[in-house]
């Protein structure tokens, strides 16, 4: 047991007594990963906020005073400038370029028309290219039927046969849970491979690499302490880094997804059902690694053996998106990496099922005591461990 | 006297990659690197073994110090079988080999200590004997130094250190002074007799003659894996020196060196 606790120290102290790696393996990622995401959202936000406060430049001929007052009213929110028409074949070409958004044409009897019972006809353009364009036409459009219905009123008095009242319902921290439940399992497992990809195949093929790997084989610790002292503490140390993201995640995540919502949903107890979730399933992808990089010469081609699983494990991850709610069978939840996907996706919808949890942990527990088997087993065997 | 570490009818053989068969011309699979390899060593004594490059030497210090099991035949060191007791073993012998490298992160004081950890010694015994070690080989001066930032004699030297954390009874040295200037030559020669002095075991594996003819009471000459010779120093050379003796040897095993 203590010769399992010397391994552990002294690969902690490999990694914490390098400012360098750590800077790298646990500052770096969650810093990184904040300052992208809030700078991603930060300048989508300013994009859409630059699109709603643009001016639009409308084209008219003929247009009533009547429309042009709901235009201008401040209820509807529409800034743009007006210009008239001067020749209907020039303006439309502007439009094509994007000098204008809207074009619309009213005829000079409209107004007669209408009094006479005459029905006229009105034709408007945009550029189905333009975002600008888009939202211009849906502005003039909607005033337009509410000019009609103006028109109408004013005609044959009020037609109306019923009143209605919209009121907007949105619980805006239901929209949150559904979007972190839908991110946050992706995200984790995509961050803990990462961790353990960038310290796993340095500590068992960086030895082999090294050398350093038989001078450990020719101490009389037992080759389990040997993995287990591996595992628990790259696991620990992959951990910390899977945190480090996951907090620059969290951080970051309102201002990326422009959620106004309060993102601290989540209690203790979701936060503890995280951690265990966390730790089991850190310990399958450590087991996982440290056994393909046992049997790679050195590291790069540690790295470029666990690249597959590494992306496999994002794919599984990637089941959370696909559904808002998780798997029902239990038999599922015997299956690593997408079981740890589906337990996070309950407890980020707050629909935690303790029975499938209990699947997931003992499963996931029985794996990783395998992997440490055999990766006992290749400590022992000659040809893995002193292939170079 | 019962000999401390025996060597019985030991065979290694390795299986040869396609690279290395379109390499050597040869479509054999395996390559025997140790074959029918037998000797015995007693405490207090020096035992060499002289061969030349791939005659087999490393591969039978390997299986000595546990870190590859012989494939027929076997060793015993201080009665423990190395097949089915290596954790014994491993406690009772000192390997030190240019193979076995030290972590460049770290300094020689906290290799040391771990290296001390993992044979379980006890902190008080742990001090006193980085003490003694790390003055005899003068490493004080940079026992803090990282590994990676010193150079090749003091990394033998700290290697050395760090072998011998445990006291062990059996030693075994791959090629103890290759690489290594004058001065720390000698420290490492000198350092062979006192622990022989000390009755321990030495094994040493050498191809240069001078050092085996200085510190060596027995010597095993092997060739192609094969033990050829096998007599203590005097019987071995008789008026003759060493090299002419290896020569002879080698010339009526495998032919006229070119």
């Amino acid at each position: 047991m203590n010769t399992i606790f010397t391994i552990m120290r002294k690969e902690l102290t490999r990694v914490f007594k390098d400012k360098k790696l750590v800077l790298m393996t646990f500052l770096f990622p969650g810093l990184m990963i904040f300052v992208m995401y809030s700078m991603m959202g930060s300048a989508m936000k300013n994009f859409a906020t630059e699109e709603e406060t643009e001016t639009a430049i409308v084209y008219v001929e003929n247009m009533p005073n009547a429309l042009n007052a709901i235009l201008t009213d401040e209820s509807v929110g529409f800034n743009a400038e007006y210009l008239l028409i001067e020749n209907l074949e020039d303006t439309q070409a502007l439009l094509r370029d994007g000098e204008a958004d809207f074009i619309i044409v009213f005829p000079a009897t409209f107004v007669d028309d209408i009094e006479n019972g005459r029905k006229p006809n009105v034709v408007y353009y945009y550029n189905a290219n333009e975002t600008k364009s888009i939202d211009t036409y849906q502005v003039m459009l909607s005033s337009l039927v509410a000019y009609e219905n103006m028109l109408i009123a004013e005609k044959f008095g009020d037609t109306d046969v019923f009143t209605a009242q919209e009121e907007v319902m949105i619980d805006e921290n239901r929209m949150v849970v559904s979007v972190m439940a839908m991110m946050l399992p992706f995200l984790i497992i995509t961050f803990l491979f990462q961790g353990a990809m960038s310290l796993g195949p340095e500590s068992i093929a960086g030895e082999k690499e090294r050398g350093t790997i038989a001078t450990l084989l020719i101490t009389p610790t037992k080759r389990s302490n040997l993995a287990l002292g591996k595992i628990f503490s790259l696991s620990i140390l992959a951990s910390l880094s899977a945190a480090s993201s996951f907090i620059g995640i969290i951080l970051s995540l309102p201002k990326l997804m422009g959620i106004s919502g309060n993102t601290n949903i989540y209690g203790m107890k979701e936060y503890a059902l995280v951690l265990v979730v966390l730790v089991v399933t850190v310990l399958v992808i450590i087991g996982l690694i440290s056994n393909l990089s046992a049997f790679a010469k050195n590291i790069k081609e540690a790295s470029a053996i666990v690249l597959p699983i590494y992306l496999l494990s994002m794919f599984i991850g990637l089941t959370s998106m696909f559904s808002s709610s998780a798997a029902s069978k239990d038999i599922l939840y015997c299956l690593p990496i997408y079981n740890s996907v589906q337990i996070l996706t309950q407890i980020f919808t707050f629909e935690i099922n303790y029975w499938q949890f209990a699947i997931m942990g003992i499963s996931n527990i029985v794996i990783a005591t395998l992997l440490a088997f055999a990766l006992t087993r290749l400590f022992n065997n000659e040809k893995v461990m002193l292939t170079k | 006297m019962e000999p401390i570490l025996q060597v019985n009818h030991i065979r290694k053989t390795f299986s040869i990659s396609k690279k290395q068969q379109v390499i050597n011309r040869n479509k054999e699979k395996l390559k025997v690197a140790v074959d029918d390899l037998s000797f015995n060593a007693y405490d207090g004594e020096i035992y060499g073994l002289l061969g030349s490059n791939g005659a087999g030497k490393t591969t039978t210090l390997r299986m000595i110090a546990t870190l590859i099991t012989p494939e027929q035949g076997n060793i015993t060191i201080c009665g423990w079988d190395v097949k089915k007791d290596a954790n014994e073993i491993r406690k009772c012998v000192g390997f030190l080999t240019s193979e076995l490298k030290l972590e460049e992160f770290f300094t020689p004081s906290y290799l040391y200590d771990f290296y001390s950890d993992l044979h379980q010694i006890p902190k008080e015994t742990q001090i006193i004997r980085k003490e003694f070690l790390f003055n005899k080989f003068g490493i004080r001066k940079f026992e803090e130094v990282k590994v990676g930032e010193l150079s090749t004699g003091m990394r033998q030297k700290a290697s050395l250190a760090i072998s011998m954390a445990h006291d062990p009874h059996v030693i075994v040295f791959d090629e103890p002074t290759n690489g290594l200037d004058v001065l720390t030559a000698k420290v490492v020669t000198d350092f062979l007799l006192d622990l022989k002095k000390q009755g321990k075991c030495i094994i040493v594996s050498t191809h240069i003659f001078s050092l085996i003819e200085k510190v060596c009471d027995r010597v095993g000459i092997i060739i192609d894996g094969k033990m050829v010779r096998d007599l203590p120093m005097i019987e071995m050379c008789q008026n003759k020196s060493l090299e002419d003796v290896f020569f002879e040897l080698y010339a009526s095993k495998v032919g006229e060196v070119e």
